[in-house]
Protein backbone atom coordinates (compact mmCIF):
# COMPACT_ATOMS: atom_id res chain seq x y z
CA UNK A 1 0.00 0.00 0.00
CA UNK A 2 2.78 2.37 1.03
CA UNK A 3 4.70 1.65 -2.18
CA UNK A 4 1.65 2.22 -4.37
CA UNK A 5 0.98 5.53 -2.55
CA UNK A 6 4.55 6.70 -3.12
CA UNK A 7 4.35 5.62 -6.77
CA UNK A 8 1.09 7.53 -7.33
CA UNK A 9 2.50 10.62 -5.57
CA UNK A 10 5.49 10.52 -7.93
CA UNK A 11 3.20 10.12 -10.96
CA UNK A 12 1.06 13.10 -9.86
CA UNK A 13 4.21 15.13 -9.19
CA UNK A 14 5.25 14.46 -12.77
CA UNK A 15 1.76 15.54 -13.86
CA UNK A 16 2.16 18.81 -11.89
CA UNK A 17 5.46 19.48 -13.61
CA UNK A 18 3.90 18.79 -17.04
CA UNK A 19 1.01 21.10 -16.10
CA UNK A 20 3.48 23.81 -15.09
CA UNK A 21 5.39 23.51 -18.37
CA UNK A 22 2.46 23.15 -20.80
CA UNK A 23 -0.44 25.01 -19.12
CA UNK A 24 -0.83 27.34 -22.11
CA UNK A 25 -1.44 24.45 -24.53
CA UNK A 26 -4.58 22.32 -25.07
CA UNK A 27 -6.02 20.36 -23.30
CA UNK A 28 -4.74 22.24 -20.21
CA UNK A 29 -5.85 25.62 -21.61
CA UNK A 30 -9.36 24.18 -22.15
CA UNK A 31 -9.37 22.93 -18.56
CA UNK A 32 -8.30 26.41 -17.38
CA UNK A 33 -10.99 28.13 -19.42
CA UNK A 34 -13.67 25.65 -18.27
CA UNK A 35 -12.83 25.94 -14.56
CA UNK A 36 -12.68 29.74 -14.70
CA UNK A 37 -15.98 30.05 -16.55
CA UNK A 38 -17.76 27.66 -14.17
CA UNK A 39 -16.44 29.33 -11.02
CA UNK A 40 -16.53 33.01 -12.08
CA UNK A 41 -20.24 33.51 -11.26
CA UNK A 42 -20.21 32.09 -7.71
CA UNK A 43 -16.80 33.69 -7.04
CA UNK A 44 -18.08 37.14 -8.08
CA UNK A 45 -21.20 36.69 -5.92
CA UNK A 46 -19.08 35.71 -2.90
CA UNK A 47 -16.71 38.62 -3.46
CA UNK A 48 -19.59 41.12 -3.70
CA UNK A 49 -21.04 39.64 -0.50
CA UNK A 50 -17.66 40.20 1.20
CA UNK A 51 -17.60 43.85 0.08
CA UNK A 52 -21.13 44.39 1.40
CA UNK A 53 -20.24 42.78 4.73
CA UNK A 54 -17.14 44.95 5.14
CA UNK A 55 -19.02 48.09 4.14
CA UNK A 56 -22.24 47.45 6.11
CA UNK A 57 -21.52 49.71 9.07
CA UNK A 58 -19.83 52.45 7.16
CA UNK A 59 -22.53 53.74 4.85
CA UNK A 60 -22.31 57.38 5.95
CA UNK A 61 -18.53 57.49 5.71
CA UNK A 62 -18.69 55.78 2.31
CA UNK A 63 -21.21 58.36 1.09
CA UNK A 64 -18.97 61.22 2.22
CA UNK A 65 -15.93 59.61 0.61
CA UNK A 66 -17.88 59.12 -2.61
CA UNK A 67 -18.91 62.78 -2.67
CA UNK A 68 -15.34 63.86 -1.94
CA UNK A 69 -14.09 61.67 -4.77
CA UNK A 70 -16.61 63.21 -7.16
CA UNK A 71 -15.51 66.73 -6.20
CA UNK A 72 -11.86 65.83 -6.73
CA UNK A 73 -12.68 64.21 -10.07
CA UNK A 74 -14.43 67.41 -11.13
CA UNK A 75 -11.37 69.37 -10.04
CA UNK A 76 -9.24 67.10 -12.20
CA UNK A 77 -11.63 67.65 -15.14
CA UNK A 78 -11.44 71.39 -14.58
CA UNK A 79 -7.62 71.33 -14.63
CA UNK A 80 -7.66 69.25 -17.83
CA UNK A 81 -10.15 71.62 -19.45
CA UNK A 82 -7.95 74.55 -18.53
CA UNK A 83 -4.98 72.86 -20.21
CA UNK A 84 -7.11 71.97 -23.24
CA UNK A 85 -8.15 75.60 -23.57
CA UNK A 86 -4.56 76.76 -23.36
CA UNK A 87 -3.57 74.26 -26.03
CA UNK A 88 -6.51 75.32 -28.22
CA UNK A 89 -5.56 78.92 -27.96
CA UNK A 90 -1.95 78.21 -28.85
CA UNK A 91 -2.22 75.50 -31.48
CA UNK A 92 -5.91 75.38 -32.50
CA UNK A 93 -6.15 71.74 -31.61
CA UNK A 94 -7.31 69.83 -28.53
CA UNK A 95 -5.15 67.95 -26.10
CA UNK A 96 -4.78 64.23 -26.82
CA UNK A 97 -4.63 63.47 -23.10
CA UNK A 98 -7.22 61.07 -21.69
CA UNK A 99 -8.75 57.85 -22.84
CA UNK A 100 -10.89 59.17 -25.69
CA UNK A 101 -9.33 57.00 -28.43
CA UNK A 102 -10.00 53.79 -26.54
CA UNK A 103 -12.83 51.55 -25.45
CA UNK A 104 -13.48 50.31 -21.94
CA UNK A 105 -13.99 46.62 -21.21
CA UNK A 106 -16.04 46.05 -18.04
CA UNK A 107 -14.83 43.24 -15.78
CA UNK A 108 -16.13 41.84 -12.52
CA UNK A 109 -13.74 41.43 -9.58
CA UNK A 110 -13.76 37.79 -8.45
CA UNK A 111 -10.98 37.75 -5.88
CA UNK A 112 -8.14 39.60 -4.23
CA UNK A 113 -4.77 38.92 -2.66
CA UNK A 114 -3.29 40.43 0.45
CA UNK A 115 -4.95 41.77 3.57
CA UNK A 116 -8.73 41.99 3.39
CA UNK A 117 -8.87 45.81 3.50
CA UNK A 118 -5.53 46.45 1.80
CA UNK A 119 -5.30 44.06 -1.16
CA UNK A 120 -2.31 44.37 -3.45
CA UNK A 121 -3.78 42.38 -6.33
CA UNK A 122 -7.26 41.92 -7.76
CA UNK A 123 -8.44 39.07 -9.94
CA UNK A 124 -10.94 40.07 -12.62
CA UNK A 125 -13.15 37.99 -14.88
CA UNK A 126 -11.69 39.10 -18.20
CA UNK A 127 -8.75 37.40 -19.81
CA UNK A 128 -7.03 36.58 -23.07
CA UNK A 129 -10.34 35.44 -24.58
CA UNK A 130 -11.68 38.99 -24.14
CA UNK A 131 -8.51 40.56 -25.57
CA UNK A 132 -6.89 41.58 -22.28
CA UNK A 133 -3.10 41.83 -22.42
CA UNK A 134 -0.34 42.31 -19.88
CA UNK A 135 0.40 45.98 -19.19
CA UNK A 136 -3.09 47.34 -19.94
CA UNK A 137 -4.50 50.02 -17.64
CA UNK A 138 -7.44 49.27 -15.36
CA UNK A 139 -9.63 52.13 -14.15
CA UNK A 140 -12.73 52.86 -12.11
CA UNK A 141 -14.29 56.12 -13.21
CA UNK A 142 -11.36 58.50 -13.63
CA UNK A 143 -9.29 56.66 -11.03
CA UNK A 144 -6.42 54.29 -11.60
CA UNK A 145 -7.05 50.78 -10.27
CA UNK A 146 -3.83 49.29 -11.57
CA UNK A 147 -2.05 47.53 -14.38
CA UNK A 148 -2.71 44.07 -15.80
CA UNK A 149 0.08 41.92 -14.38
CA UNK A 150 -0.81 38.61 -15.95
CA UNK A 151 -3.56 36.98 -17.97
CA UNK A 152 -5.11 33.56 -18.38
CA UNK A 153 -7.99 32.35 -20.58
CA UNK A 154 -10.83 34.07 -18.70
CA UNK A 155 -9.15 35.76 -15.73
CA UNK A 156 -6.51 38.48 -15.32
CA UNK A 157 -4.64 39.86 -12.36
CA UNK A 158 -4.56 43.58 -11.67
CA UNK A 159 -1.48 44.89 -9.87
CA UNK A 160 -2.72 47.69 -7.63
CA UNK A 161 -0.69 50.89 -7.06
CA UNK A 162 0.01 49.77 -3.46
CA UNK A 163 1.78 46.57 -4.62
CA UNK A 164 5.57 46.45 -4.31
CA UNK A 165 5.83 45.51 -7.99
CA UNK A 166 3.85 48.54 -9.19
CA UNK A 167 5.66 51.44 -10.81
CA UNK A 168 4.44 54.14 -13.21
CA UNK A 169 5.27 57.69 -14.21
CA UNK A 170 3.12 60.34 -12.57
CA UNK A 171 2.74 64.09 -12.33
CA UNK A 172 1.01 66.60 -10.12
CA UNK A 173 -2.02 68.17 -11.71
CA UNK A 174 -1.31 71.78 -10.76
CA UNK A 175 2.45 72.16 -11.23
CA UNK A 176 3.12 69.27 -13.64
CA UNK A 177 5.85 68.04 -11.31
CA UNK A 178 7.05 64.67 -12.51
CA UNK A 179 7.83 61.67 -10.31
CA UNK A 180 7.49 57.91 -10.09
CA UNK A 181 4.41 56.30 -8.56
CA UNK A 182 5.55 53.29 -6.55
CA UNK A 183 3.80 50.75 -4.37
CA UNK A 184 5.10 50.10 -0.88
CA UNK A 185 2.94 47.16 0.17
CA UNK A 186 0.36 49.09 2.19
CA UNK A 187 0.42 52.48 0.48
CA UNK A 188 1.63 54.36 -2.59
CA UNK A 189 4.36 56.96 -2.83
CA UNK A 190 5.19 59.64 -5.37
CA UNK A 191 8.94 59.18 -5.48
CA UNK A 192 12.03 60.53 -7.24
CA UNK A 193 10.70 64.09 -7.36
CA UNK A 194 13.52 66.59 -7.89
CA UNK A 195 14.03 68.59 -4.69
CA UNK A 196 13.68 71.92 -6.53
CA UNK A 197 10.23 70.97 -7.88
CA UNK A 198 7.04 71.96 -6.06
CA UNK A 199 4.66 69.46 -4.52
CA UNK A 200 1.93 70.40 -2.06
CA UNK A 201 -0.17 68.62 0.50
CA UNK A 202 -3.56 67.67 -0.95
CA UNK A 203 -2.40 68.00 -4.55
CA UNK A 204 -3.78 65.47 -7.03
CA UNK A 205 -1.43 63.03 -8.73
CA UNK A 206 -2.29 61.74 -12.19
CA UNK A 207 -0.51 59.32 -14.49
CA UNK A 208 1.88 60.86 -17.00
CA UNK A 209 1.35 58.09 -19.53
CA UNK A 210 3.66 55.41 -20.85
CA UNK A 211 2.22 53.82 -23.97
CA UNK A 212 4.03 51.61 -26.44
CA UNK A 213 3.36 51.54 -30.19
CA UNK A 214 0.46 49.07 -29.72
CA UNK A 215 -1.26 51.38 -27.24
CA UNK A 216 -0.39 49.14 -24.28
CA UNK A 217 0.71 50.65 -21.00
CA UNK A 218 -0.52 53.28 -18.58
CA UNK A 219 -2.75 55.97 -20.09
CA UNK A 220 -2.17 59.63 -19.19
CA UNK A 221 -4.39 61.80 -17.02
CA UNK A 222 -5.81 59.05 -14.76
CA UNK A 223 -6.12 60.01 -11.10
CA UNK A 224 -3.86 58.02 -8.76
CA UNK A 225 -4.69 59.88 -5.54
CA UNK A 226 -3.83 62.95 -3.54
CA UNK A 227 -0.73 63.81 -1.58
CA UNK A 228 -1.16 63.31 2.15
CA UNK A 229 2.38 63.92 3.45
CA UNK A 230 5.68 65.06 1.99
CA UNK A 231 9.13 63.73 2.83
CA UNK A 232 11.60 66.47 1.94
CA UNK A 233 15.19 66.76 3.16
CA UNK A 234 17.00 69.78 1.70
CA UNK A 235 20.35 67.98 1.55
CA UNK A 236 18.98 65.14 -0.60
CA UNK A 237 18.50 65.39 -4.37
CA UNK A 238 14.97 63.94 -4.37
CA UNK A 239 11.82 64.28 -2.32
CA UNK A 240 8.87 61.91 -2.03
CA UNK A 241 5.24 62.06 -0.93
CA UNK A 242 2.69 59.60 0.37
CA UNK A 243 -0.33 59.29 -1.93
CA UNK A 244 -3.81 58.37 -0.74
CA UNK A 245 -6.08 56.91 -3.44
CA UNK A 246 -9.56 58.39 -3.87
CA UNK A 247 -11.04 54.92 -4.17
CA UNK A 248 -10.86 51.99 -1.77
CA UNK A 249 -9.58 49.06 -3.76
CA UNK A 250 -11.16 46.39 -1.57
CA UNK A 251 -14.63 47.84 -2.29
CA UNK A 252 -14.37 47.53 -6.05
CA UNK A 253 -16.57 44.88 -7.59
CA UNK A 254 -16.50 46.13 -11.16
CA UNK A 255 -13.58 47.74 -12.97
CA UNK A 256 -12.80 48.73 -16.57
CA UNK A 257 -9.85 47.68 -18.68
CA UNK A 258 -8.72 50.31 -21.20
CA UNK A 259 -8.50 48.58 -24.57
CA UNK A 260 -6.63 50.39 -27.32
CA UNK A 261 -8.74 51.08 -30.41
CA UNK A 262 -7.40 49.42 -33.56
CA UNK B 1 -18.16 7.12 3.81
CA UNK B 2 -19.67 10.11 5.65
CA UNK B 3 -16.19 11.43 6.40
CA UNK B 4 -15.20 11.15 2.73
CA UNK B 5 -18.27 13.13 1.67
CA UNK B 6 -17.64 15.67 4.43
CA UNK B 7 -14.10 16.28 3.20
CA UNK B 8 -15.08 16.46 -0.46
CA UNK B 9 -17.70 19.13 0.31
CA UNK B 10 -15.33 20.90 2.71
CA UNK B 11 -12.54 21.10 0.12
CA UNK B 12 -14.94 22.41 -2.56
CA UNK B 13 -16.20 25.06 -0.12
CA UNK B 14 -12.61 25.95 0.77
CA UNK B 15 -11.93 26.38 -2.95
CA UNK B 16 -14.55 29.15 -3.11
CA UNK B 17 -13.48 30.61 0.22
CA UNK B 18 -9.80 30.76 -0.66
CA UNK B 19 -10.25 32.03 -4.21
CA UNK B 20 -12.83 34.75 -3.44
CA UNK B 21 -12.86 35.65 0.26
CA UNK B 22 -9.76 34.90 2.29
CA UNK B 23 -6.15 34.80 1.25
CA UNK B 24 -5.15 31.81 3.35
CA UNK B 25 -3.97 28.28 2.36
CA UNK B 26 -7.09 26.38 3.52
CA UNK B 27 -6.91 23.86 0.67
CA UNK B 28 -3.32 23.03 1.56
CA UNK B 29 -4.15 22.41 5.24
CA UNK B 30 -7.35 20.48 4.80
CA UNK B 31 -6.09 18.31 1.94
CA UNK B 32 -3.21 17.27 4.21
CA UNK B 33 -5.63 16.47 7.04
CA UNK B 34 -7.81 14.52 4.61
CA UNK B 35 -4.77 12.54 3.46
CA UNK B 36 -3.74 11.85 7.06
CA UNK B 37 -7.15 10.35 7.70
CA UNK B 38 -7.54 8.49 4.42
CA UNK B 39 -4.30 7.42 2.81
CA UNK B 40 -5.89 6.46 -0.50
CA UNK B 41 -4.95 7.12 -4.12
CA UNK B 42 -8.29 8.75 -4.92
CA UNK B 43 -7.67 11.26 -2.10
CA UNK B 44 -4.39 12.24 -3.80
CA UNK B 45 -6.21 12.52 -7.15
CA UNK B 46 -8.99 14.67 -5.68
CA UNK B 47 -6.50 16.89 -3.82
CA UNK B 48 -4.48 17.41 -7.00
CA UNK B 49 -7.66 18.37 -8.88
CA UNK B 50 -8.76 20.89 -6.21
CA UNK B 51 -5.21 22.29 -5.95
CA UNK B 52 -5.01 22.73 -9.74
CA UNK B 53 -8.43 24.42 -9.80
CA UNK B 54 -7.20 26.77 -7.06
CA UNK B 55 -4.15 27.72 -9.11
CA UNK B 56 -6.40 28.52 -12.08
CA UNK B 57 -8.74 30.63 -9.93
CA UNK B 58 -6.03 32.47 -7.98
CA UNK B 59 -3.84 32.91 -11.08
CA UNK B 60 -0.92 31.42 -9.19
CA UNK B 61 1.91 29.62 -10.92
CA UNK B 62 0.01 26.66 -12.40
CA UNK B 63 0.89 23.43 -10.61
CA UNK B 64 2.53 25.06 -7.57
CA UNK B 65 -0.22 24.06 -5.10
CA UNK B 66 -0.49 20.46 -6.30
CA UNK B 67 3.30 20.14 -6.38
CA UNK B 68 3.68 21.51 -2.83
CA UNK B 69 0.85 19.30 -1.61
CA UNK B 70 2.40 16.18 -3.12
CA UNK B 71 5.72 16.96 -1.47
CA UNK B 72 3.86 17.29 1.85
CA UNK B 73 2.09 13.95 1.26
CA UNK B 74 5.46 12.37 0.59
CA UNK B 75 6.84 13.83 3.85
CA UNK B 76 3.82 12.47 5.72
CA UNK B 77 4.41 8.96 4.37
CA UNK B 78 8.19 9.03 4.81
CA UNK B 79 8.19 10.46 8.35
CA UNK B 80 6.75 7.16 9.66
CA UNK B 81 10.12 5.56 8.97
CA UNK B 82 11.85 7.94 11.34
CA UNK B 83 9.25 8.68 14.01
CA UNK B 84 6.51 6.88 15.92
CA UNK B 85 3.47 6.05 13.78
CA UNK B 86 1.11 8.37 15.65
CA UNK B 87 3.53 11.17 16.51
CA UNK B 88 1.18 14.06 15.81
CA UNK B 89 3.63 16.68 17.01
CA UNK B 90 6.03 15.81 14.19
CA UNK B 91 3.22 15.87 11.61
CA UNK B 92 1.97 19.16 13.05
CA UNK B 93 5.45 20.67 12.78
CA UNK B 94 5.82 19.40 9.19
CA UNK B 95 2.39 20.81 8.30
CA UNK B 96 3.16 24.23 9.81
CA UNK B 97 6.57 24.55 8.16
CA UNK B 98 5.33 23.28 4.77
CA UNK B 99 2.30 25.59 4.79
CA UNK B 100 4.47 28.58 5.65
CA UNK B 101 6.93 27.76 2.87
CA UNK B 102 4.02 27.22 0.45
CA UNK B 103 2.44 30.56 1.53
CA UNK B 104 5.68 32.38 0.76
CA UNK B 105 6.19 30.61 -2.59
CA UNK B 106 2.55 31.08 -3.66
CA UNK B 107 2.62 34.81 -2.63
CA UNK B 108 -0.14 34.78 -0.02
CA UNK B 109 1.13 37.99 1.62
CA UNK B 110 2.44 37.10 5.08
CA UNK B 111 1.19 39.26 7.95
CA UNK B 112 1.06 38.80 11.73
CA UNK B 113 -2.59 37.73 11.55
CA UNK B 114 -1.64 35.28 8.81
CA UNK B 115 1.13 33.76 10.96
CA UNK B 116 -1.26 33.43 13.90
CA UNK B 117 -3.79 31.71 11.65
CA UNK B 118 -0.98 29.44 10.41
CA UNK B 119 -0.56 28.21 13.99
CA UNK B 120 -4.22 28.15 15.04
CA UNK B 121 -5.60 26.47 11.91
CA UNK B 122 -3.39 23.33 12.09
CA UNK B 123 -4.02 23.09 15.85
CA UNK B 124 -7.78 23.12 15.23
CA UNK B 125 -7.42 20.66 12.39
CA UNK B 126 -5.29 18.43 14.56
CA UNK B 127 -7.67 18.42 17.51
CA UNK B 128 -10.32 17.33 14.99
CA UNK B 129 -7.99 14.65 13.62
CA UNK B 130 -7.02 13.39 17.07
CA UNK B 131 -10.58 13.11 18.31
CA UNK B 132 -11.48 11.24 15.12
CA UNK B 133 -8.53 8.84 15.57
CA UNK B 134 -9.39 8.22 19.23
CA UNK B 135 -12.99 7.50 18.33
CA UNK B 136 -12.03 5.09 15.56
CA UNK B 137 -9.57 3.29 17.91
CA UNK B 138 -12.25 2.93 20.60
CA UNK B 139 -14.67 1.30 18.18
Amino acid sequence: MRKSLIASILIFTLFSLILYSYHDYPPFSWLESGIQQVFSGPQAALYTWKINMLDRDRTDISQLKKEKREVLEKLSDYENLKKDNEALRGQFETSSEGVSSTRLLPAVVVGSMGRMEVPYRLIISAGRNQGVKKGMTVVFGKNLVGKIGGTSSSYSEVILPVADSFSALGKTIENNTIGIIKGKGDFTIFDQVVIADTIQDGELIVTKGELDKDGLGVYPGIIVGKISSINKVETKPFQSAKVIPLIEYYKLYKVFVIMPQK
Amino acid sequence: MKLNLFFIILLLLMLFLESALLSFPFIFFWSAIFFLMRKKIWVILFSVFVATALDYLRLSVIGITSFSLLILFLFIIIQKQFFEAADYKVILAILMVCSLVYSIVAAYGITLAFLLACIINPLLAFSFLKSYMNRSQNR
